[in-house]
């Protein structure tokens, strides 16, 4: 964490360099970002978890053994990596409990478990809204359709209890969140935290803090 | 106006002989000396057609009025419309060569009914089975309210009902060639008569059967003309299903319906259009629709099956608070066209209209086209107005032609429109990327979501049916690609 300008940009300056030169064949940037050291940090993410505008030049990622550089993005996250977006994409057409159940599956599969269908995906499920705190009905409802900031960050969340993942890495999970939203957000988080999983949270402000106690912090 | 005498008989300029297969030909009466302009131009091929079409119909029994009205209007419209050609702007996208220099022959009697023993019907609701042009069965007819007809005119008695099929019969002032050959060869006409007030619960299916059909390789095409009218009067409700389907999935036929409907004032129609012809047939329709005053049409189309298959949607408004709502779904998952052609006349205040088109094009010779046309008179104000078009082309040469246009003349309106052709998304791809799905699940999930927005509109009886037949197709592209 840190404040505006305090260098985590170094992180990424020349992935910056990179993405400009891929983004010089007359793409625009979407999102008009005046925060720059945000803009670029935002990068990082999104060379982690594998997007496919950046490449990577040079160095490696090590994770439980394995050079993440190297695998597909879905591979890195069958391998237990787990990345909440800033603004996740709204999927028009395909409803939350679908798009769930696949991933699930996938799981399953590289695991050698058998796939849960439908109904028995929904008694699985089912608990796990309780932790996020959020009804029912918003299962059926299309993924990311027409959600509020704080819904879509709660659906992240969800993502993450339902899929779990050894290590999860929330950017900015706090930014745009009311008081109320900002609590459940954060006692979900407790919840999902056990001795054999670690999840990075990136912040920039300390209120967080207050109710999710970080074992490290490195302010940048 | 001319003072040409009507005969059943198609009064020709003189032209050179036509070779006509197996008849001598009629005999010509004179040509007259008309105060106005022969026709520039008759179009031998089409004459030859119209006569084939009419010598097929039966000539014992006189027809009942409205449908001699048909054929006398359709035979004249016919003397001077040409084939269409690629120069003619409703076809400049659309290749009409395969049904032009197929041999072309009319289906003179209803299919055996030993032929349609294969052929299943949803007995849950009020049917009627179309096969070949003609009305062959209809089941659960008696459940529908009071005063609600459904049938073949032949078998209409109630006079005031068809005083009313009378006023109405090719009233429209919409039409090209395809609409007067409709006119000329359906050998019945189909009445579906909802009087006023009366809201029929259950929705009426229309299941057009081809069952004469050539194979694959043969040059032959057999032709069938269904006509059906819908007319609601002022309040009543009804829905419509029409179903298309080829008794065989391969052979090769031409089915060119027409589908009238008249909403009364208050009046609601949910219309509900699926097409799964043959892939090697040709298949035109027309869907004629007039609104009266607070009136609401609804049309859901799924098309995915056809060599050609084409759809002309003509909507004219009567009155002002009209609601039209127009989705509709094409799919070429082989070397089909899939085309759509609509026009919505606007003259009054106040009309809503929405259109949402989405296409998919599978396949490198695959076809979509649409021209999505909308008239904002003068006197249409305060119209709202929306079309959306959406493609996805799957495969490098696939072709969309996407002509959306609005042409609005009165001043305080809002409409809009908007076009969109692409490949999947890549940004949705990634999400599920990034959960851990793989591409081929993500492709499959985003494909039929796309088509679900406009599949979910169906009612429910047809809908499964639709959802799990659009699967099927997506399904085998997909293990082509990446």
């Amino acid at each position: 964490m840190g404040k505006n300008g305090s260098g985590k940009s170094t992180l990424a300056k020349n992935l910056r360099k990179e993405r400009e030169r891929l983004l010089g064949r007359g793409m625009k940037e979407r999102r008009d970002v005046t925060d720059v050291t945000s803009r670029l940090r935002i990068r990082t993410e999104m060379v982690l978890v594998g997007h496919p505008d950046y490449e990577v030049t040079g160095g490696s990622v090590v994770f439980k053994g394995e050079n993440l550089v190297e695998m597909e993005p879905e591979e890195r996250s069958l391998a237990g990596l787990f990345m909440s977006f800033q603004s996740p994409v709204a999927i028009p057409g395909v409803n939350n409990i679908d798009f769930l159940n696949m991933a699930y599956n996938a799981r399953r599969r590289k695991l050698g478990l058998p796939e849960l269908g439908p109904i028995e995906f929904y008694a699985y499920i089912f608990p796990k809204l309780e932790l996020v705190n959020m009804k029912a009905d918003f299962l059926n409802r299309n993924v990311n359709e027409g959600f509020s900031g704080g819904e879509r960050k709660r659906n992240e969340i969800l993502q993450l209890a339902v899929l779990g993942a050894d290590l999860a890495i929330l950017d900015e999970i706090d930014s745009g969140l009311d008081v109320d939203a900002l609590r459940d957000v954060a006692a979900a988080v407790n919840g999902l935290l056990t001795p054999k999983n670690s999840v990075l949270m990136i912040t920039h402000y300390a209120r967080l803090l207050n109710i999710i106690k970080p074992t490290y912090i490195h302010v940048m | 106006m001319a003072a040409l005498a009507f005969t059943p008989h198609i009064q020709r300029p003189p032209i050179p002989p036509l070779s006509t297969p197996t008849k001598a030909p009629k005999s010509r009466t004179k040509t007259r000396v008309s105060l106005q302009p022969s026709p520039t131009f008759s179009d031998p091929f089409v004459l030859q057609l119209a006569e084939t079409l009419e010598d097929s119909l039966p000539s014992s029994s006189s027809p009942p009025l409205p449908l001699q009205k048909l054929r006398d209007t359709s035979s004249e419209a016919l003397l001077s419309t040409p084939w269409p050609s690629r120069k003619d702007e409703p076809f400049r996208f659309t290749d009409t060569s395969f049904i032009r220099h197929s041999q072309i022959h009319p289906i003179p009697h209803p299919p055996h009914s030993s032929s349609l023993s294969g052929v299943s019907s949803n007995t849950q609701f009020p049917n009627l089975v179309v096969a070949d042009g003609y009305v062959v069965n209809s089941v659960n007819l008696s459940e529908l309210p009071n005063g609600v007809f459904v049938g073949s005119m032949l078998e209409l008695s109630e006079v005031s009902i068809l005083k009313r099929v009378s006023e109405f019969v090719s009233n429209s002032d919409c039409g090209d060639l395809f609409w007067s050959i409709n006119g000329i060869g359906a050998p019945d006409l189909t009445v579906v008569y909802v009087p006023a007030g009366c809201k029929v619960e259950n929705p009426v299916c229309l299941r057009y059967i081809s069952v004469e059909g050539c194979d694959e390789g043969s040059n032959e095409l057999p032709v069938s003309n269904p006509r059906v009218l819908v007319l609601v009067e002022r309040g009543g409700e009804i829905g419509i299903i029409e179903e298309f389907l080829g008794k065989d999935g391969q052979s090769r036929y031409w089915a060119n319906s027409v589908l009238e409907v008249m909403v009364g004032e208050g009046g609601k129609v949910r219309h509900s259009y699926i097409q799964r012809q043959s892939l090697n047939a040709a298949h035109i329709k027309w869907t004629s629709v007039t609104q009266e005053a607070a009136s609401t049409y609804e049309l859901v189309e799924v098309s995915s099956g056809g060599k050609l298959s084409r759809h002309n949607v003509h909507i004219q408004q009567l009155g002002p608070e009209t609601v039209t709502d127009l989705s509709s779904l094409h799919l070429s998952v082989s070397d089909q066209t899939q085309d759509l052609h609509s026009r919505l006349v606007m003259d009054h205040p106040r009309g809503y209209s929405r259109q949402l088109h989405k296409c998919i094009v599978a396949h490198s010779q695959g076809q979509a086209v649409f021209d999505g046309n909308i008239k904002v008179n003068r006197y249409a104000q305060q119209t709202d107005a929306g079309q959306l078009t959406r493609s996805l082309l799957l495969e490098p040469r696939a072709t969309v032609n996407i002509k959306p246009n609005l042409q609005i003349i009165a001043d305080d309106v809002k409409c809009s429109h908007g076009a969109a052709i692409s490949d999947l998304e890549e940004s949705q791809l990634f999400y599920f990327l990034a959960r851990g799905i793989n591409l081929e699940t993500a492709r499959k999930a985003l494909l039929f979501s796309f088509g679900a927005e406009v599949v979910e509109r169906l009612p429910n009886p047809i809908r499964k049916e639709v959802e799990s037949h659009i699967r099927e197709l997506l399904d085998p592209t997909l293990k082509g690609s990446s």
